[in-house]
């Protein structure tokens, strides 16, 4: 059964059931994911040291460091 | 000195903390206990001349001047124990367990937060708030269609809301399956069917809202935020409901001192020393109590406001 | 009806014009002068008190830009009762770090290691953001070595420009970037055409380019173009109090001499046999941080001065440490950019620092 066909079948239980679930459930919003575990130790991929501590996205600094690439000559290539 | 972190591994504000934490204090000793702990050797030790001295992995190591920040994650019972059989499972629950809650319910008095904050009972909160004189919405708790309908005729405007996570999980054997809400209104669709039970649930009169207010609660000090959600359609009913081109307007704000002693006794009834307070300040100027959220979010409201919530916390494990 | 300026929505005056700054959604706006005015101390605008005493056709014109305002979300309606609610900003820049980022030249001389400037000058300093400019070629072997070096460590952010590989293509440079996931932008310089090589792999990093400019040695630095402008709070609030380019940054020359930028000519020991602490304790070493733009000759009346940049290198009046940056070419004056390189005025400058070489390209 693939995601669609699950996610379907859920929200069908769902509604046949309404006294197994809390009133909200018709609101919920049902993400389905892969049960593999291994999926989200390979998105932590960045490490940051003796601070030991890790990250999914990098964190970029605030402004330039040096101002030494002319922008200008790059207009149109962007 | 040192200072014991038990965090996520992936945790943004843990790692902008610690930044400040060797910054501020370049002899600072850092041990970090990540996501889920499995305790294999624990050694602890009480006096009163020591206090209480623990040992986790026989490399943690948690005394009287240790300051503990407690941010996410979990001590876990030494998973080889566990699925040995029953037997072994109650003998785990009754020599190890113990130990483990005691850890959760934070040790020494130093420390920032511990895992037992996680299940402050939101009910609990809202009768403190009632208690203390605080405003709160309206609240029903029931599992019938019939009573809802009688709530809705008499506040016209009703939300519905999860008690406890907006997140639930479970798995079929191929799948992870989440279910995600927030709030939500309740329609006259709703209430078109004849009766029927669901599950308790959660309703509440909706306030109108001039600004919802996000308030940082830290050792008696409060950083609050406010956020102009009214604006736009999309969050207009729950302001998690993010626009990202054009995010909410959010400033620092100022709480009326009679509303902070108020909540300041409510934290230390709770024996919480910090947490995240969501407030809405009506069209007609009152302040209406929603929840108080003991480890959430700060990055942003720090960000947004220039608070240096993460200097601040910095300091305080440090013992400024 | 009172309109109040949201705090985070900065008004900066230059001498014809204003902008707004809006620091959370991080972009800004021109405003006449004479709205700037009209905000009182508390920045509220009494629209009523100020309709009265307008004519009719500035009564239209006025209404236009309450109505910018507002679209814009500059602005909210407030009621007297509000006031002590809604307070200031904190306006003040702090950062963890003794440095926040640092630049590395190299060239084909260059003999120190990576490996000292991260132990000696990083670590103990706190920094994690670092800019690798290499002049020469640079072998794929040792800018592997350095990558590995530091995405296992602390750092956080590293932007790259090197000169282009003369036998590499796209099909090698991408898988080689692949795993170095710090990376947020490698230029190469040098190169026969400007090209994007890769838009992004990771949230905007991983950015790769080609550039035809030849980036032969700093003397390239210190360029001032719109396209560098900032607008967001950290880069505000340092702008209103320090240098917004030399605070807090450290660099290592392709002699491996300690300065406070390559382009500069002090030097505060080499990293070969100085401590950070003994080149940071020397009393020049910090003499740049707290000039910022209020206090630069021609910046201070200009609207751009706190998301501009800033470069004491290259001065336009080199025997005066307070003039502004030779390369730019705006005009707060007249509000017209123009090309600084041929401007009569800035030829003695462009001499002294030996910078006519740059334009043979």
């Amino acid at each position: 059964m693939n995601k669609l066909e699950t996610k379907k079948r859920i929200i069908e239980y769902i509604k046949d059931h309404p006294q197994e679930f809390p009133f909200i459930s018709k609101y919920w919003n049902i993400e389905i994911e892969e049960g593999n575990e291994a999926s989200k130790d390979k998105i932590l991929s960045i490490s940051y040291g003796h601070y030991k501590t890790k990250d999914i996205a990098v964190t970029p600094f605030y402004k330039s460091i040096s101002k030494i690439i002319d922008v200008r000559k790059l207009k149109g290539i962007n | 000195m040192n200072i014991v972190i038990q965090s996520e591994s992936h945790d943004l504000s843990t790692d902008d903390v610690i930044s400040w934490i060797y910054h501020l204090n370049k002899t600072s000793r850092i041990s970090k206990l990540d996501d889920f702990t499995e305790v294999n050797d624990i050694s602890l030790e009480m006096s009163n001349a020591n206090k209480v001295s623990v040992v986790v992995n026989n490399n943690v190591n948690i005394d009287k001047e240790t300051k503990y920040w407690y941010r996410r994650g979990e001590f876990d019972i030494d998973k080889k124990l566990t699925k040995k059989s029953n037997l072994n499972r109650n003998l785990c629950d009754e020599t190890i367990r113990p130990i483990l809650d005691y850890l959760d319910s934070g040790i020494n008095q130093n420390y920032l937060n511990k895992f037992a904050d996680n299940s402050v009972n939101k009910l609990k909160l809202l009768e403190k708030a009632i208690n203390l004189d605080i405003n709160i919405p309206d609240t029903l708790i029931t599992s019938e269609l019939s009573q809802l309908k009688e709530f809705v005729t008499q506040h016209k405007k009703v939300i519905t809301k999860p008690i406890k996570n907006p997140f639930i999980n479970f798995n079929t054997t191929e799948y992870k399956v989440k279910f995600t809400t927030h709030s939500k209104l309740i329609t006259s669709d709703d209430l078109a069917d004849e009766d029927y039970k669901f599950l308790p649930s959660f309703f509440q009169k909706y306030i109108e809202k001039k600004i919802e207010i996000r308030s940082f609660y830290l050792k008696g000090a409060f950083y609050s935020m406010a956020i102009f959600s009214q604006q736009n359609e999309k969050t207009k009913i729950d302001y998690r409901n993010y626009d990202r081109t054009k995010p909410n307007r959010c400033v620092p704000f100022n709480l009326p001192d009679d509303l902070k002693e108020k909540l300041t006794v409510m934290m230390e009834e709770l024996e919480l020393n910090s947490g995240s307070f969501d407030i809405i300040l009506t069209p007609d100027n009152e302040y209406y109590f929603l929840e108080v959220n003991p480890i959430g979010q700060f990055q942003w409201l720090s960000k947004n406001c220039n608070y240096y919530l993460e200097k601040r916390i910095a300091k305080s494990l440090i013992n400024e | 009806m009172l309109l109040k300026l949201f705090t985070n929505c900065k008004i900066t005056k230059g001498n014809n014009r204003s902008i707004i700054c809006d620091l959370q959604r991080e972009s800004f706006t021109y405003i006449p002068n004479s709205l700037a005015n009209l905000f009182d101390r508390n920045y509220i605008i009494d629209t009523e008190k100020v309709l009265a005493q307008l004519d009719s056709d500035d009564k239209k014109i006025f209404n236009e830009y309450i109505q910018l305002l507002e679209e814009n979300e500059f602005v909210f309606k407030i009621e007297e009762n509000d006031f002590g609610i809604f307070p200031e900003l904190n306006p003040e820049f702090d950062y963890p770090a003794e440095i926040s980022n640092a630049i590395i030249d190299r060239n084909q001389n260059s003999t120190y290691s990576f490996k000292e400037v991260l132990n000696k000058i990083l670590i103990p300093s706190n920094c994690r953001h670092v800019q690798i400019r290499s002049y020469d070629i640079m072998e794929l072997d040792e800018l592997r070595i350095v990558l590995s070096l530091f995405e296992d460590s602390f750092i956080k952010s590293i932007d790259i420009v090197i000169k282009d590989f003369p036998n590499l293509g796209d099909k090698e440079i991408k898988p080689f970037l692949f795993n170095f996931k710090k990376v947020r932008t490698l230029i190469l310089h040098s190169s026969n055409e400007n090209k994007l090589i890769q838009k992004e792999n990771n949230f905007g990093f991983g950015v790769i380019f080609s550039i035809t400019q030849k980036i032969n040695s700093s003397a390239h630095c210190g360029i001032i173009q719109e396209e560098y402008f900032n607008v967001n709070m950290q880069n505000y609030f340092e702008s209103n109090s320090y240098n917004s380019c030399l605070n807090k940054k450290i660099s290592i020359d392709v002699n491996g001499d300690i300065k406070n930028c390559p382009s500069m000519s002090q030097i505060f020991g080499n990293i070969k046999n100085t401590s950070l602490k003994e080149a940071m304790s020397h009393k020049d070493f910090k003499k740049y941080w707290n000039i910022h733009k209020d206090q630069i000759e021609i910046c201070k009346d200009c609207e751009f001065r706190y998301i501009c940049t800033d470069c004491r290198a290259y001065v336009e009046d080199p025997s005066n440490d307070r003039s502004r940056p030779l390369k730019c070419g705006y005009d707060p004056y007249t509000n017209e950019w123009s090309e600084w390189s041929t401007n009569p005025l800035k030829q003695k400058a462009i001499e002294n620092y030996n910078l006519k070489e740059l334009f043979n390209n």
